[in-house]
């Protein structure tokens, strides 16, 4: 049980990733960024990372969870920086204003 | 000013730089053996005992019986302690029961030792000697090779000192990492595989630096705090606060203390003790230590894993009725914040806390450690040799290249072999990893394509790892069962297959090398590293 939650709690941290990267992704014409504005993803990101944390923390105690969670957030990260890699064309432009 | 900045940053590139050429081969080895030591125990450790593949028969009554018999026969002065180490695949392999004299006052004090199988319960080992000499009667396993090894190399206190002081160098990587590399965010998600091999290097040293900073920076400080604890910083608080005496120092902050006897004799209730503790939810009774044997204030502490808990926990008891007294913790007696923060140290570091799958995460992250020792190691490499950086000739730098592959990949191999060596060479676990390690050394070093070599190695190591996953199918002759152990036995089976296939995939991935000649000439910038950015991203 507790490792289907924690695969659940996984999923939600990667989607909550790809929605950050679709909030800060200024130069990709999205339809769907057109539609709703980034900031929306920006929340969703938040919200969702905040629903994993929580679904952590049913099985976890506080720390256990908090430190898990991180530990995710980390992982996925590189994964989904990793399966989405900058193509020839686009290379180093997906966020490049935010600096 | 822009000149004293562009300087500024130079000077913590250089030392980014070679701290991390330094330390990188190191680094590798620490955190790739730290990856494997998550699942030393209870998971390799009960893959290497075939012991353990059943439920243990050591229960409460037959502690007590065979307590009862051991102290039957020996001289009432080995009452003074009296452990029983219980078999679990978390730490021990048998039941065992150690008598010891007093050896605090008397120098000359002599312990026995008794150990048990766990299903027949027959004897199996009988020694006495000076209690210094206790623990290294223990018979070790690959699982307790690995781990010793990630802990200090199998080096003793010099190999502490190594680790400990690799982890302060990983937490000055980071720091200078986070000085130099000014647009964070940016490279949060810059990744380009299909421009040339050094950008590649690069980009797969700065994701996984940055999206991992505070796991790394937590291994850093706690593989520092667990290294240099009992070699510096133990005796530097002794010195300070206890006039150099370590022994006062530990015996003030240890949870566990003898008893004042009162001289009125008691039975001791070892089983109900031993069932009280077995009762508790979610904890795991690994010892039993009583001091003040016989007496009527005798303590009994057990040592306990705690599945909701960080820290372990040791519950003592009262031996004569077996009233539950007081929960402590490895550290509580130091008090305050100070106290919580150094018992979750242990636990945080290993990953620990949370079950199986708090255990894989914690070593694929471990494995991006490694990774960026080894990512870093061949980036200072590609900017020398095929680069304008460095004054040494091409040749130089690919011999580094060529120890790095074969220390590196060799110490994959030299990991594979450690399981071969378990089943079929027990006894030669620690030199048959060293053989193995060496010869993989010396093959990189003698090839001259180091591309081919890395190919080789880790084609080599998956396949060692398939084959010992078929091999076991046809040691064990219960391998389908319901027995949760076994099942969990033919999980790490599996594991090792499939980590197998990934190893022999990617040696087929691998380039057989080098790409040469860059295509478009802007591959090779890398501005991020010595420009000025006028304002700080982070």
């Amino acid at each position: 049980m507790r490792l289907m939650v924690f695969l659940v709690a996984f999923f939600i941290v990667w989607l909550s990733l790809n929605a950050l990267m679709i909030a800060l992704n200024r130069k990709q014409p999205l339809n769907i960024v057109n539609i709703l504005n980034r900031q929306w993803f920006a929340i969703l990101s938040v919200s969702l990372a905040l629903i994993s944390l929580y679904f952590l923390h049913q099985y976890l105690p506080i720390l256990q969870s908090i430190f898990t969670w991180l530990g995710m957030m980390s992982l996925c990260g590189i994964g989904t920086v990793v399966a989405n890699p900058n193509s020839r064309r686009n290379s180093g432009k997906n966020v490049h204003r935010l600096n | 000013m822009a000149t004293a900045k562009r300087d500024q940053l130079k000077k913590f590139y250089v030392l980014h730089s070679w701290v991390g050429v330094i330390t990188g081969i190191l680094l590798f080895v620490i955190a790739f053996t730290g990856a494997m030591s998550v699942f030393a125990r209870p998971d390799l450790k009960l893959w290497a005992n075939e012991s353990l593949h059943s439920p243990s028969k050591v229960t409460p009554a037959a502690v007590e019986r065979l307590l009862d018999e051991a102290i039957a026969k020996v001289d009432a002065s080995f009452l003074y302690e009296v452990h029983a180490f219980l078999p679990s695949p978390k730490v021990w392999t048998n039941l065992v029961l150690i008598l010891e004299q007093d050896h605090d006052s008397n120098p000359q004090a002599q312990a026995l030792w008794l150990e048990y199988h766990p299903q027949t319960l027959a004897l199996l080992k009988q020694w006495q000697g000076h209690p210094d000499l206790l623990f290294e009667q223990r018979t070790t396993d690959m699982s307790d090779f690995i781990s010793g090894f990630h802990a200090d190399l199998h080096l003793g206190q010099l190999g502490l000192i190594l680790t400990g002081l690799l982890g302060l160098t990983l937490m000055a990587s980071i720091a200078t990492g986070l000085y130099i590399h000014r647009k964070i965010l940016k490279e949060l998600f810059s990744f380009r595989p299909d421009r040339s091999f050094r950008l590649l290097l690069t980009d797969t040293h700065k994701v996984i630096s940055v999206w991992g900073i505070l796991f790394h920076a937590m291994i850093g400080f706690t593989g520092a705090f667990l290294g240099l604890a009992t070699v510096l910083l133990v005796p530097a608080a002794a010195f300070v606060s206890f006039e150099g005496n370590q022994e006062k120092l530990l015996e003030t902050f240890s949870p566990e203390i003898q008893p004042s006897r009162s001289g009125n004799s008691a039975d001791m209730q070892v089983r109900q003790v031993l069932e009280n503790a077995f009762a508790k939810d979610g904890l795991h009774p690994l010892r039993l230590s009583v001091y003040g044997w016989g007496d009527d204030n005798a303590i009994g502490f057990i040592d306990m894993i705690n599945d909701n808990k960080m820290p372990r926990e040791s519950h003592s008891f009262s031996m004569n009725d077996a009233q539950a007294r007081e929960v402590s913790t490895s550290f509580s007696r130091v008090g305050g914040v100070s106290g919580s923060i150094l018992d979750v140290i242990f636990p945080l570091h290993f990953g620990n806390f949370g079950g199986l799958a708090v255990k894989i995460l914690w070593a694929v992250l471990g494995i991006s450690t490694s990774l960026i020792a080894l990512t870093g190691m061949m980036i200072w490499v590609e900017r020398r040799a095929y680069g304008s950086e460095g004054s040494l000739s091409k040749k130089h730098y690919l011999r580094l290249s060529q120890l790095t592959i074969g220390s590196c990949a060799g110490l994959v191999m030299a990991c594979s072999a450690l399981f071969w060596l378990q089943r079929f060479a027990p006894n030669q676990v620690a030199n048959g990893f060293f053989m193995v390690w060496g010869l993989n050394v010396a093959w990189a070093l003698v090839r001259t394509n180091e591309y081919q070599t890395s190919r080789q190695i880790l084609g080599g190591s998956g396949l060692m790892l398939l084959s010992i996953a078929i091999v076991d199918l046809f040691m064990f002759t219960q391998t389908l069962s319901n027995n949760s152990l076994l099942s969990h036995f033919n999980g790490i089976n599996l594991t090792l297959f499939a980590m197998g296939i990934l190893l022999c995939t990617l040696a087929k991935k691998l380039p057989s090398q080098r790409r040469e000649k860059l295509k478009n000439p802007q591959d090779n910038i890398e501005p991020e590293i010595i420009t000025i950015e006028p304002e700080v991203s982070l």
